[in-house]
């Protein structure tokens, strides 16, 4: 072996290191953060938009669509980490002056790309729990008659389909200046498009096929189905294809990744 | 010793109107901030267009409609008013504006002015697109009350922000609950549907906002609610809007004697 040589890591290595890559870029997002501010963002902000928007749904659309909106809102808070958490996760690299170090490392470009996603889904499931928690202490919602497995898949499904997502948006985001807007637009693309809050049925023919291209759409459906006792088996092809989805949308933001990192180093401008 | 001049209402106003004009100066150079100023009501009033299809109740078809300008102007407002003093900070010009004899809280007063006017954009863009969407249904009862309601109400917008700056002036971590501030005064304020749908006992708390009983004024004069009960939302704004100034004053007063105290001004 030369000294100019790096030896290959080992399987045990590398998985620890993608665990720890993880970790640390989900930490990072947090460092400004007490805990105080850190449970505001995770319970009062998530709680506020429910109660927003099941009002006005009870408002506008009458009082028969109350649960299936909150149900609606509940799936979307995986959003909060898939679209938000990895945005700025990923966005950010260039502003924070970590992205020559990312660039020029050795490491697999996709296994830490995929990285940065993992505490995000589990964090995002975590936040649906939370808010179903929420919909049955306050707005009452009724799971007795509840297929926890159905639900518990529609939960999984919703958080990794989302942060499929939002790796396509976090690589689109180092193209602007302003991620703020990229990651407004997106989450209130999912609230308007996604059957969140707006039944699909309510959208107009120029753009109703984007509901069927989103994140979430068929999640947020099977997790209403879930309360009515539907099994599994019933909605597999509906949770596969939204999977399907979310493998779309890593292997585009994955691709635009890419692009950006061979058109810096052509130009010779490491921060993109 | 030298003493600095009282300051004049000339003086005063020059002050008011030279912030105002750099806060729009600065605004307008941002074509991303531009961007949000028109991008997030096009999407509320969308959002609120496919939910009042087919609405039951023809009254309420306007309703969420004003409520999308009067949000979106709100959470413009509540972001200026925290990250204000502390964009001051990074620009390096924040002992100046405390040093010079101009109180710190009339060139607040003249930015959140200057964003409120700006703010009102997102009622034209929310308006705009009902109009263009919903056609018969978006019809405003009586216009010169809704006019005068608009500009009763930039006081009391203006009013809330002043007081909330003060208060995201001496405490940093506010900022840090400043997206858990937004949705409460959509909700409370009744924006995009009535206050009195919420439990009894969070109503006081509505009675005590300005944009409370300023979309409510200008709810009621979209929906042809009698004169007397409009011209009741606007009294109740302005009063409100009063207090809120006068207990914005000493609170910047607090502020700077803190700040100076323990000379933090640039931390």
């Amino acid at each position: 072996m030369t000294s100019s040589t790096i030896p290959a890591a080992s399987l045990g290595d590398r998985i620890l290191s993608y665990l720890e890559n993880s970790w640390i870029a989900y930490r990072a997002l947090f460092r400004w953060y007490n805990p105080k501010a850190y449970l505001a963002s995770k319970l009062l902000l998530p709680m506020e938009q429910i109660i927003m928007y099941t009002l006005l749904g009870r408002f506008t659309m009458g009082p028969e669509w109350v649960t299936w909106v909150i149900i609606g809102n509940c799936v979307l808070m995986a959003a909060q980490n898939g679209v938000y958490g990895l945005v700025i996760t990923l966005g950010e690299e260039r502003f924070a002056g970590t992205l020559p170090l990312f660039l020029s490392s050795p490491g697999s470009r996709f296994g830490i790309f995929i990285g940065r996603s993992l505490v995000h889904i589990l964090d995002g499931m975590l936040n649906i729990v939370l808010a179903l928690l929420f919909a049955a202490l306050v707005f009452r919602v009724d799971f007795s008659g509840t297929h926890w497995g159905t639900l518990a898949a529609a939960i999984t499904v919703a958080a990794v389909s989302t942060a499929g997502f939002g790796l396509l948006l976090g690589s689109l985001s180092l193209m602007v200046r302003d991620i703020f807007m990229v990651m407004n637009f997106a989450y209130m693309s999912l609230m308007i498009l996604a059957g969140v809050i707006v039944p699909p049925e309510r959208l107009p023919a120029w753009i109703a096929w984007a509901h069927s291209v989103l994140p979430i759409s068929r999640s947020a459906a099977v997790a209403r189905q879930a309360l009515e006792g539907v099994l599994p088996s019933q909605v597999a092809g509906a949770l596969g294809m939204e999977l399907v989805v979310g493998a779309v949308f890593v292997l585009l933001g994955f691709s635009v990744y890419g692009y950006l990192e061979t058109g810096s180093r052509r130009k010779g401008k490491f921060d993109l | 010793m030298i003493t600095p001049d009282r300051l004049t209402l000339a003086g005063a106003l020059r002050a008011f109107w030279a912030s105002m004009v750099l806060h729009c100066q600065l605004y307008l150079a941002t074509s991303a901030r531009v961007m949000h100023l028109i991008f997030m009501p096009i999407m509320m009033a969308f959002l609120a267009i496919l939910l009042l299809k087919d609405a039951p109740n023809g009254s309420a078809v306007f309703y969420p409609i004003v409520g999308v300008g009067l949000g979106s102007l709100w959470s413009q407002l509540l972001g200026i008013a925290t990250f204000s003093i502390h964009w001051q900070r990074g620009y390096g010009t924040l002992e100046m504006l405390v040093s010079s004899p101009t109180p710190l809280v009339l060139t607040m007063t003249g930015y959140l002015f200057a964003e409120v006017l700006m703010g009102l954009a997102a009622m034209v863009v929310s308006m705009g697109l009902a109009f263009a969407t919903l056609g018969r249904d978006a019809v405003i009862a009586s216009p010169g009350l809704f006019a005068g309601g608009i500009a009763v109400g930039i006081f009391g917008f203006l009013a809330t922000g002043v007081l909330i700056s003060s208060v995201m002036t001496v405490s940093r971590t506010m900022i840090q609950w400043l997206n858990a501030l937004d949705y409460p005064m959509w909700i409370l304020a009744g924006f995009m549907f009535p206050a009195a749908v919420l439990p009894n006992w969070l109503l006081p708390l509505s009675y005590l906002l300005p944009p409370y009983w300023t979309a409510k004024a200008l709810q009621d004069a979209a929906s042809g609610a009698p004169t007397a009960t409009v011209v009741t939302g606007w009294a109740a704004t302005l009063l409100l809007a009063l207090l809120y100034f006068l207990l914005a004053v000493p609170c910047y007063r607090l502020v700077l004697r803190r700040i100076r105290h323990t000379a933090e001004i640039a931390l």
